[in-house]
């Protein structure tokens, strides 16, 4: 996927910020997410991920569910 | 011989979906997405139809986006433009949302290396700048003007809109000469050219080049 050493990542990153993260990278890393939390994205919610912390959140609220 | 140009709605949607086809296969016979993601144009045809009902703007694949140019009344051309990165993501991003939640996931996941070809003649499109694609005319009807009636339409209603864009962009196979000439005499002019070297390209386009045209548009 992303290999780099010195990435950092906070809730405001969006994909531009980092070097890599393409469409395809975009799918795989959506995709690792879901099998990792096993939930599932609604699409609604992945079209309105602006940043990383949108993720989470939408990670954190699947999980408390 | 009687033309209007007009917008899309939910009954052109075979059409539309006709036209985002032949546009891929842009006079040849391989239809990219068929050959990247090994589906069958059955499978391809299904998931356009779900992802044209979702309507999602700034891409190619909704019905709002487009216009549809009939002659006599029959639906003879199709267009689909956008402001790029208008609402802060690129249309490649939302595209592959699309796919990701209409295609086989798995399938998707095995196509990663047909991406990764896909990527080296990728061209970057310029946030705020208008985009062209999916442009189709049937057979019969081509020779009357109708991609450049489309095309000014296009201009002038998304002039209207609050979306401010100063210039007009494509991107065209290298092989689609007749475009390239119709687009020139348009006034656009080529800016940028990408080319693949691995000859598996040719699996899954029937060009190895692609080349992207802009016109400015004084507002």
């Amino acid at each position: 996927m992303i290999r780099k050493k010195d990435l950092v990542l906070t809730p405001a990153t969006v994909a531009a910020d980092v070097p890599g993260w393409d469409s395809l990278t975009h799918m795989i890393i959506i995709d690792s997410i879901e099998k990792h939390f096993k939930v599932k994205f609604k699409l609604n919610e992945i079209m309105n991920f602006k940043n990383l912390g949108d993720v989470i959140n939408t990670v954190k609220s699947k999980l408390t569910k | 011989m009687d033309i209007n140009i007009r917008k899309a709605t939910e009954a052109d949607k075979d059409f539309l979906i006709t036209s985002i086809i032949e546009a891929e296969k842009s006079g040849g016979a391989i239809i990219s997405y068929c050959a990247i993601f090994n589906i069958t144009e059955e499978a391809l045809h299904a998931a356009l139809a779900n992802m044209l009902d979702e309507d999602m703007e700034g891409q190619e694949l909704n019905i709002s986006g487009f216009l549809v140019g009939e002659v006599d009344g029959e639906k003879a051309a199709a267009m689909n433009t956008w402001v790029e990165n208008a609402n802060g993501m690129s249309s490649s991003m939302i595209k592959s949302n699309l796919l990701m939640y209409f295609l086989d996931r798995q399938a998707l996941l095995n196509a990663a290396p047909a991406i990764s070809l896909m990527n080296e003649v990728n061209i970057h499109r310029d946030d705020n700048a208008l985009q062209i694609e999916c442009v189709y005319t049937a057979e019969k009807y081509r020779g009357l003007g109708l991609s450049s009636k489309l095309i000014n339409e296009h201009i002038r209603l998304k002039q209207e809109v609050a979306i401010p864009f100063d210039k007009v962009q494509v991107i065209l196979l290298k092989n689609n000469t007749a475009a390239q000439r119709a687009y020139e005499k348009a006034g656009f002019t080529v800016v940028a050219e990408k080319q693949c070297a691995d000859p598996a390209i040719l699996k899954l386009l029937p060009c190895d080049t692609k080349i992207l045209m802009e016109k400015k548009i004084n507002n």
